[in-house]
């Protein structure tokens, strides 16, 4: 009986036990967003909301003035449209390295990989050659495309896993039903492969959110984005850390809710049957 | 598929091989085309020969990668594993502190660690034992190689516990259920069941964070900046030092092309080691 | 017939009036495009006097009655430098470079042909405009005997220390005026003594913070200890083995002495703990600082005035010795013309316009940092600001940083070892060997003193 009181709290004391120092880091840091002014010290001298101030206010930009909303919404829409396109397409690619026989299989995949390793800033040249070439250079659905594309070989590999897990005999019965390949795929793998399609869809737009270097060099200066703001806060070397702090946190929780959102809804319950609440 | 791969090809491909060629170049600021055929490469090897540091960076650099891999690997499935065990809203709640890292912005997660850790009273961990009365510890002086292990260990961590828990919210339950009740207890199911189901999953975050490992500074460089005197300066980091504090995009992408090189021949031995040719054997139905 | 006649004829003498009034009124304006870079906040003034400086320009034109004005469109960046000029080297070879930048890599871009020369404007207009321009200010924006850019921003580098914390020692004001002269006449060991005091006492935590990475202020260091790091004549990089040596042994002796902790700690501790007092001296900063303290950290204004003291940096005994003054630098930046401009000359002429007195007093109030040149001292903007006035002279003596590509790794090579030494993880006579491996390597052409 014992044993079994003490299996069951060992998962809960691990997880605590293990997260505890990074909590402890994550609050002590952000704490200081609710601070009035910096001190030296952890615990902020008087709680304010004043670092808070860039929600309701205009923000300098270059010149002119802006809303952290302008900045807010280009950035959600580059990083939506950005993840949308990787998942779209690792999950066609996907799909097909699961269940499809082609010559150059293990090539392609081994392809993918070796382009990881080459890293962004050195890609960022030629790429920003290519888009000059074909005239998308300037316009945030081209810069999305192109970062998409680097976050592409991963998603491909992640898809393919995740249209492993189904079992054969689904692919038969569907088959045997008749409908093209393309329904099958709609119709009954994708539903089966939800928490990849969270997972990678995640993926594409946290890369895409997060991106300083390509967004900045690739787009013009008068388009915004939350990066940049950010980015600008730290470029002298007196940093105000209570509105760095303020804005990370706005900054990270569009990321950390898609996250929380995704999957909750589409991660199924735990599979030691009966263990967890529905 | 056809999208897909013109799609990558367009935007990787070219790129890429742009940059081989920038390789044997003297690229630099000015971006004019210069062509010294094998000169960088020379002189990379010619700095081998009497640069004194590059002995400790390699080792810097596989004792870093070799580290930080199984802090990620290992993490991840730890987390992913235990925090479905427990009941779905707490197993959520964990998953989202392990995800936290990749939701806050690059710089914030090493400015992070940088004042978590730093030297005096008030750094983090330090404001910390000041207030229990003991006293200071110069955390980046005494252990930079463990904490830079641990900043990238754990930020590998959200994304391959994102993975797994993917994969595992996959597994069908009567999968587990046949185990269960054939009586195996929660540690063998985990082990015989879930593992080796996860078996693809694993392969790909090994493969992709060996090489984020190899060939990712920003952390390292926001935390010690490879200090102190070059104890946690690895190759990646070494390399950008050399390129992009002069600016010598030709040099820059010299040595790039030479840890793309490496990275390929590690790729392929894990690949191998993992048995990929056998899980890629089960595309059983033809077009 | 005839009425027909006439209303043709009326409504052709007004087609013609309104046409010849059109044509008459006919202004051509032209649009200059600047880019111009904080970084941060701060520099805003920079690009506010660009478009102030179009103004000008335009009344000035209308006065001429010439057909042209001027419209400027400036795009202000609040980044680092090296995302902005990875950019602009970029648009510019998409041909899309603006008119006018602010960068500072003055050789790189001349010789690469990305930038016009401005000697002749300089002259031409020299008498009227440019002649009370800091004569060491030039030094930074010439290359190959032209002048290429135009200076407009100084921050010199310093010792910044707290007087309140001398007072609390027991110093009187006068005594303090004496070891720490207002015109920076001392020694470096001076003010080494004092914070070591000042620690002793238990009165502050840190006696000296240095920059916790490279930067203006460690090339002002080492000038202090006369290891100089350029030959300006033969245009090569200079490694002084023995003043390298004084001067890690020096930081680690101080770090043995605990006036100088053993890591530098990041920006935020030192600025916090300075403005608290809990530093005695800062070698972190430059002049314009405490506009940045006041703002972030909440220095007040009396603060400012009673207990801060700022100072070049100082020579060690024996350098003064042998004759070296207190020592500032800055890497300032400078107004260029690009070689895509369309209008380079209605270019400079902007440039001229932005760096007027008036202007330059308005980017000093702003920033706190001191004018470049000393008509605008004058100017009623500042005129009455007791800070800006007690500074001005540091502009005068500040050194521009040395102009040769691998200069900043070499100093980011020094300032690792300067880490290494100060952790006790490296002697400086092995750092110093080191280092001169990596410069023997690395840069063929430099010079090596024994």
């Amino acid at each position: 009986m014992v044993y079994k009181r003490l299996a069951k709290i060992v998962p809960y004391v691990t997880l605590v036990v293990v997260a505890l120092p990074f909590l402890t880091m994550y609050v002590g840091f952000f704490m200081r967003a609710f601070g009035e002014k910096m001190t030296l010290g952890i615990i902020p001298e008087r709680w304010s909301l004043y670092n808070f101030r860039f929600l309701w206010q205009p923000i300098a930009w270059g010149l002119e003035q802006t809303t952290m909303w302008t900045a807010f919404g280009n950035t959600v829409f580059f990083a939506a449209a950005s993840g949308l396109i990787v998942t779209t397409i690792c999950m066609l690619a996907g799909y097909a390295l699961s269940r499809i026989e082609f010559r150059g299989k293990t090539f392609f995949l081994v392809l993918q990989l070796i382009l990881h390793a080459v890293p962004g800033p050195i890609l960022l040249i030629g790429i920003f050659f290519l888009l000059l070439y074909i005239g998308i250079l300037h316009r945030i659905p081209g810069v999305a495309l192109a970062r998409a594309a680097l976050e592409i070989p991963l998603g491909i590999w992640m898809a393919k896993g995740f249209f492993d897990g189904i079992p054969w005999d689904v692919e038969r019965s569907a088959m045997i039903d008749g409908g093209t390949r393309f329904q099958v795929w709609y119709k009954i793998f994708l539903p089966l492969v939800k928490p990849g399609i969270a997972a990678v869809f995640i993926w594409g737009f946290l890369f895409a959110w997060h991106d300083f270097i390509y967004v900045y060099t690739l787009l013009p200066g008068t388009v915004k984005l939350m990066s940049t703001l950010i980015q600008s806060l730290l470029a002298t070397e007196v940093i105000d850390y209570g509105y760095l702090a303020a804005m990370s946190l706005i900054y990270s929780i569009p990321p950390l809710g898609l996250f929380i959102f995704l999957q909750r809804i589409l991660l199924k319950v735990p599979i030691f049957g009966g263990k967890g609440a529905a | 598929m056809g999208p897909s791969v013109s799609l990558v090809f367009l935007f990787y491909f070219i790129p890429v091989i742009l940059t081989f060629l920038i390789a044997f170049t003297a690229m630099d600021r000015t971006l004019s085309w210069r062509f010294i055929g094998l000169g960088n490469f020379s002189r990379l090897l010619g700095i081998g020969a009497r640069d004194p540091l590059i002995p400790r960076i390699l080792v810097n650099t596989i004792v870093y990668t070799l580290g930080a891999l199984p802090v990620t690997i290992i993490g991840g499935l730890l987390i992913s594993v235990l925090s479905m065990r427990v009941r779905s809203g707490v197993g959520l709640f964990f998953r989202a502190v392990f995800f936290i890292p990749r939701a806050i912005p690059p710089v914030v997660y090493g400015f992070l660690w940088a004042w978590s850790f730093e030297g005096t009273r008030y750094g983090l961990f330090n404001a910390i034992r000041a207030a229990l009365g003991l006293p200071v510890v110069q955390w980046l002086i005494r252990y930079p190689m463990v904490i830079v292990i641990l900043a990238n260990g754990f930020l590998g961590i959200s994304l391959a516990m994102l993975v797994f828990s993917a994969a595992i919210a996959t597994i069908p339950q009567d999968l587990t259920r046949a185990a269960e009740v054939d009586g195996a207890s929660e540690g063998q199911v985990v082990r015989y069941v879930i593992l080796p189901l996860l078996k693809w999953p694993i392969l790909t975050m090994t493969v992709w964070h060996l090489m984020s490992f190899l060939n990712s500074y920003v952390y390292i460089m926001l935390i010690t900046g490879g200090g102190p005197y070059y104890a946690t300066e690895v190759w990646s980091l070494y390399a950008y030092h050399a390129a992009f504090t002069q600016y010598r995009y030709g040099y820059g992408a010299s040595l790039t092309a030479l840890l793309v090189v490496v990275n390929v021949v590690l790729l392929l031995f894990v690949l191998k080691a993992f048995g990929m040719r056998r899980m890629l054997a089960r595309g059983k139905i033809e077009v | 017939m005839k009425r027909l006649l006439t209303l043709v004829l009326l409504i052709l003498t007004l087609v013609s009036v309104i046409g010849a009034e059109a044509l008459a009124q006919e202004i051509e304006t032209i649009t200059i495009r600047a880019s111009v870079i904080g970084p941060g906040p701060m520099g805003i003034k920079k690009a506010t006097n660009l478009e102030l400086a179009a103004e000008y320009l335009n009344r000035f034109l209308e006065a001429c009655g010439a057909p042209i004005r001027v419209k400027v469109e400036v795009e202000f960046s609040e980044l680092k430098w090296e995302p902005f000029t990875e950019k602009f080297y970029l648009e510019f070879r998409a041909g899309k470079a603006p008119d006018i930048v602010t960068l500072r890599e003055t050789a790189d871009l001349a010789e690469g042909g990305y930038i016009l020369p401005m000697t002749d404007h300089v002259q031409a207009f020299w008498n009227l405009h440019y002649y009370d321009f800091y004569p060491n200010l030039w030094e930074g924006a010439k290359w190959k005997g032209e002048i290429w850019g135009i200076p407009h921003d100084i921050s010199p580098v310093g010792i910044w220390y707290r007087k309140d914390v001398l007072r609390a020692l027991g110093y009187t004001d006068a005594e303090i005026s004496k070891l720490l002269p207002e015109d920076g006449n001392t020694t470096l060991e001076v003010v080494a003594r004092l914070a070591k005091e000042a620690v002793d006492a238990g009165l502050v935590e840190y006696g000296i913070l240095h920059r916790p990475s490279s930067g203006p202020g460690l090339y002002a260091t080492l000038l202090a200890f006369g290891a100089e790091c350029y030959d300006p004549d033969k245009g090569v990089l200079v490694l002084n083995k023995p003043a390298l040596l004084r001067f890690l042994q020096w930081h680690r002796d101080m770090v043995v002495q605990g006036v100088i902790p053993p890591a530098p700690p990041p920006w935020a501790t030192i600025h916090g703990t300075f403005v608290e007092g809990k530093t005695f001296s800062t070698w972190a900063s430059h002049v314009g600082t405490p506009a940045e303290w006041m703002e972030k950290y909440g220095l007040s204004e009396k603060a400012l005035e009673e207990d801060l003291g700022f100072l070049p940096f100082q020579p060690t005994e024996q350098e003064k010795a042998k004759g070296l003054g207190p020592v500032s630098v800055h890497d300032f930046p400078l107004y260029f013309v690009t070689t895509q401009s369309k209008y380079p000359e209605l270019a400079k002429l902007l440039i001229m316009f932005a760096t007027t007195p008036e202007a330059c007093a308005i980017h000093s109030a702003f920033t706190l940092r001191p004018p470049y040149r000393a008509s605008a001292l004058a100017h009623p903007l500042i005129k009455d600001n007791a800070y800006i006035q007690r500074t001005a002279p540091s502009a005068a003596a500040v050194r521009p940083v040395p102009i040769h590509p691998q200069f900043w790794s070499y100093q980011a090579r020094i300032f690792e070892a300067l880490k290494g030494v100060e952790a006790g993880v490296v002697t400086p006579e092995r750092a110093v060997e080191d280092l001169v491996a990596w410069f023997l390597a690395e840069v063929p052409d430099g010079l090596v003193i024994e």
